[in-house]
């Protein structure tokens, strides 16, 4: 009986499982991360618009 | 269903080959829309000609923008996406019904886009539609219909692969290496299409007003992550291909299957969210999600092209030398078989990709030097280095073999095919080196008057630009011929070239494989060597970049 | 070969002197680069600001008048010069095709330069300097500009923005 080939040997010869590493690290660290970051964007501070447009 | 190639040997399954052929052939069409389109465009920003009005020059801008990177290199990958998983495989086509819907919905999509732009004349968007700029319906549509084609195309790669690997039709170890570098490039097709889905179906609805409005961030930000990972389809397909010209031309391979097929690895890993690199000077909070997404995964995806650049020529390289040219450090590049246009069309290819497009493309994307080029002609500089002096360029000649091997005809006009890839090849590399001189020099792209007529105020650009100018027009009437030329040969051999009986009757070989050979010491000197330089001008050019961004304003 | 499956045992074949060297090499270059541009936000200059807030285009308006009635110095073309005070905040409008205000500054001065869209994307592009920013209705973006050379600048816009868009230019000042 052969020995197992290594994880990596077996991992390039598995399409499915190469789609799916690809697009999930793809997902996470650009879009959700991403989104998540524009869509927190603060408002401007309350104190500094009234700073612009009060008086003095 | 099956016919055994008499040149190859491989078993064809006849369904797929009205499919290969059918893809071919409207890439090739829409390569000729690109093209005519391009000349327009170049004779307009020459102001010395200043051809078309302002409105027809950004329209003209949206068609070649979509028919040049879009349509022709689509719809050739989708050739070659069959191509690989059959043929290759000696296996059969999953569903090819399935197929010629995927055909229809993508033709039909181009010709619902191209509609929109030449006739409602309300899609003057350019390739990237920015909201809150709002296109014509049809528009978004068509686009939608063509990514859902390309989407069941890319479906079927899977299908066919995981069918050849169940019936082994290709003995029991792994796919060969040209047909694992186009999964690589399926996996990321899916990935852009999925994004492409996300992006396009919502501003389709907000086209129709069922959606009230679409933050402009947010569309550039996912628009991306389908617009460059389409352009890293076609990288890993060109890629892919380079390793099957290498062993068609010279019969080489890369000396090291592990090495080459990590590197394809390391762009599933990290090739996609370096779509980040078209926002790193946008309003987006966040340094650390610039950085890690842009440097491909902290660089680990351009290490994978720094690989297949010492694999694909020390493939060449190897098998040359094991024919007997083991002279010196370049014998086996001088005795390379250039009067193949397929061959020299791939080592133009490497070259353009490299020197032009890889060097610009790692300082475009690096989040400060980005300062420098953003939105200048540096950046459609950078990109006709890589996508048409590369990828255009290879694709154009792995087609040399695909005439006679495929449509079964004789090339025509072969002394013209010889001399066709130096004739792009040339003017291409002239044209990204005067864009990118001109975006160096702040010129913009996408800028119908840089005398800024009109407004407020005047501005002059240094009055080099002048002559810069003349190398772009150079270049790019020298590349205009260059690609009319490939499509008169395609043309007029599918069409009406002379049938091709059998092996003897190839203008150009499939090479034998040289004996195997036991070496010492360095595998490739000679690429080992042109890598070195490569990695010299590569250092030379960023330190100039930093140079230069250090005395500009200080900014924070 | 490419149209053959690996020989067996391609999983353990021993990677050659040349591509080991050139593997390590590029290794070494990626890791190089990523600390480059990571360290770079400490010791340079020039790094894209992320001083981003999310505001509409009445408020920005209102906002930009008020501190241009402020600072407001002078007229040219019909556009308000504004000259902003070392330290202090300018407002830089965007509009389908107009820059609006004339900024004067001072060399070797720091400003906050808050800049938005009133309507569409554009492309903030300051000559002959060279420098590239995009700029976006909805949001203010925020930069710690100092120039560190006097004369007369302009801003084109680099982002298509309709059939005018070369008639996009505005200008800024700066003094010794």
């Amino acid at each position: 009986m052969e020995d197992k080939k290594p994880f990596l040997e077996r991992f390039l010869d598995n399409p499915i499982g190469l789609l799916i590493m690809s697009l999930g690290i793809f997902a996470i660290s650009y879009f959700i991360w991403g989104i998540i970051i524009v869509l927190s964007t603060p408002p401007l501070p309350e104190a500094f618009k009234i700073s612009i447009l009060g008086g003095e | 269903m099956f016919i055994k190639c008499d040149i190859t040997g491989l078993n064809v399954d006849r369904r797929v080959v009205p499919l290969i052929k059918a893809n071919a052939i409207v890439s090739v069409v829409a390569l000729l829309i690109g093209v005519v389109a391009a000349l327009l465009l170049v004779l307009t920003r020459w102001q010395v000609v200043h051809l078309l009005p302002m409105d027809w020059y950004y329209r003209i801008l949206t068609l070649h923008g979509l028919t040049a990177l879009v349509v022709w290199i689509v719809f050739w990958e989708m050739a070659g996406l069959y191509f690989g998983s059959t043929v290759a495989l000696n296996a059969r086509q999953v569903a090819p019904g399935l197929g010629w819907l995927a055909f229809v919905l993508m033709v039909v999509g181009t010709a619902l886009v191209a509609y929109a732009v030449l006739f409602t004349q309300r899609a003057d968007v350019l390739f990237t539609s920015y909201a809150p700029i709002k296109a014509h319906p049809i528009y978004y549509l068509g686009i939608i219909l063509f990514a859902v084609g390309a989407l069941t195309v890319a479906g079927l790669f899977f299908a066919n692969i995981l069918t050849a690997k169940k019936e082994k039709t290709y003995g029991d170890g792994p796919l060969p290496v040209f047909t694992f570098g186009l999964l690589a490039a399926a996996i990321i097709t899916a990935g852009t299409l999925l994004s492409g889905a996300v992006i396009y179906i919502p501003t389709f609805l907000w086209s129709l007003g069922l959606i009230d409005s679409v933050d402009s961030l947010v569309y550039k930000m996912i628009f991306w992550g389908f617009g460059h990972s389409s352009q890293q389809i076609n990288v890993t397909a060109m890629i892919a291909v380079w390793y099957l010209v290498a062993f068609l031309t010279v019969g080489g391979t890369t000396i090291n299957e592990k090495v080459t097929r990590f590197a394809f690895l390391f762009y599933l890993i990290g090739i996609m969210l370096a779509s980040a690199h078209h926002l790193l000077t946008d309003p987006v909070r966040s340094a650390s999600w610039k950085v890690f997404n842009t440097s491909y995964f902290m660089y680990i995806a351009v290490l994978a092209s720094m690989i297949h650049a010492f694999a694909v020529p020390s493939a060449i390289e190897s098998a040359q030398r094991r024919r007997g040219f083991t002279k010196g450090l370049f014998d086996w590049l001088k005795n390379a078989p250039w009067g193949n246009p397929a061959f020299s069309a791939v080592f133009l290819g490497i070259l353009n990709f490299g020197f032009i497009g890889g060097i610009t493309g790692v300082i475009n994307g690096m989040e400060q030097t980005n300062i420098i080029v953003h939105n200048t002609l540096a950046i459609p500089g950078h990109f006709k280095g890589t996508v048409v002096g590369g990828t255009t360029l290879t694709f154009m000649g792995l087609t040399y073999y695909l005439i006679p091997l495929i449509f079964r005809k004789k090339i025509r006009f072969f002394g013209l095919a010889k001399v066709q890839p130096w004739l792009f090849g040339i003017g291409i590399a002239l044209l990204a080196v005067g864009f990118s001189t001109l975006g160096y020099l702040g010129v913009p792209r996408r800028h119908w008057d840089i005398t800024f007529s009109g407004g407020p105020f005047t501005f002059t650009f240094p009055p080099v630009i002048d002559l810069f100018w003349v190398i772009v027009v150079l270049g790019g009437l020298i590349g205009v011929i260059g690609a009319l030329a490939w499509i008169l040969i395609v043309v007029a051999s599918v069409f009406f070239g002379e049938p091709l009986r059998s092996k003897e009757d190839m203008q150009i070989p499939i090479a034998d494989v040289p004996p195997p050979a036991e070496h010492k010491g360095f595998a490739a000197p000679g690429t080992f060597t042109l890598t070195l330089i490569f990695l010299t001008a590569f250092l030379l050019f960023t330190a100039l970049n930093w140079g230069w961004l250090s005395v500009m304003w200080e900014v924070k | 070969m490419a149209l053959n499956v690996p020989a067996k045992g391609w999983y353990a074949t021993k990677v050659a002197k040349d591509e080991k060297s050139w593997i390590v090499i590029s290794v070494i270059a990626a890791l190089a680069l990523f600390i480059w541009m990571s360290a770079w936000h400490l010791f340079g200059k020039q790094n894209p600001p992320v001083s981003v807030y999310t505001t509409t285009p009445d408020e920005f308006y209102r906002l930009a008048q008020a501190n241009w009635q402020k600072y407001k110095v002078g007229e040219e073309e019909g556009i308000p010069v504004v000259a902003p005070p070392p330290g202090g905040d300018v407002f830089l409008l965007a509009s389908t095709w107009r820059w609006e205000p004339v900024i004067k500054l001072k060399k070797d001065q720091e400003y906050k330069i808050h800049i938005s869209s009133l309507d569409i994307v554009h492309g903030f592009s300051l000559q002959p300097v060279n420098m590239n920013f995009q700029i976006y209705p909805h949001y203010d973006y925020v930069f710690t500009f100092k120039p560190t050379s006097s004369g007369d600048f302009r801003i084109i816009c680099n982002e298509y923005c309709g059939y005018g868009h070369h008639s996009m230019i505005g200008k800024i000042i700066v003094e010794e």
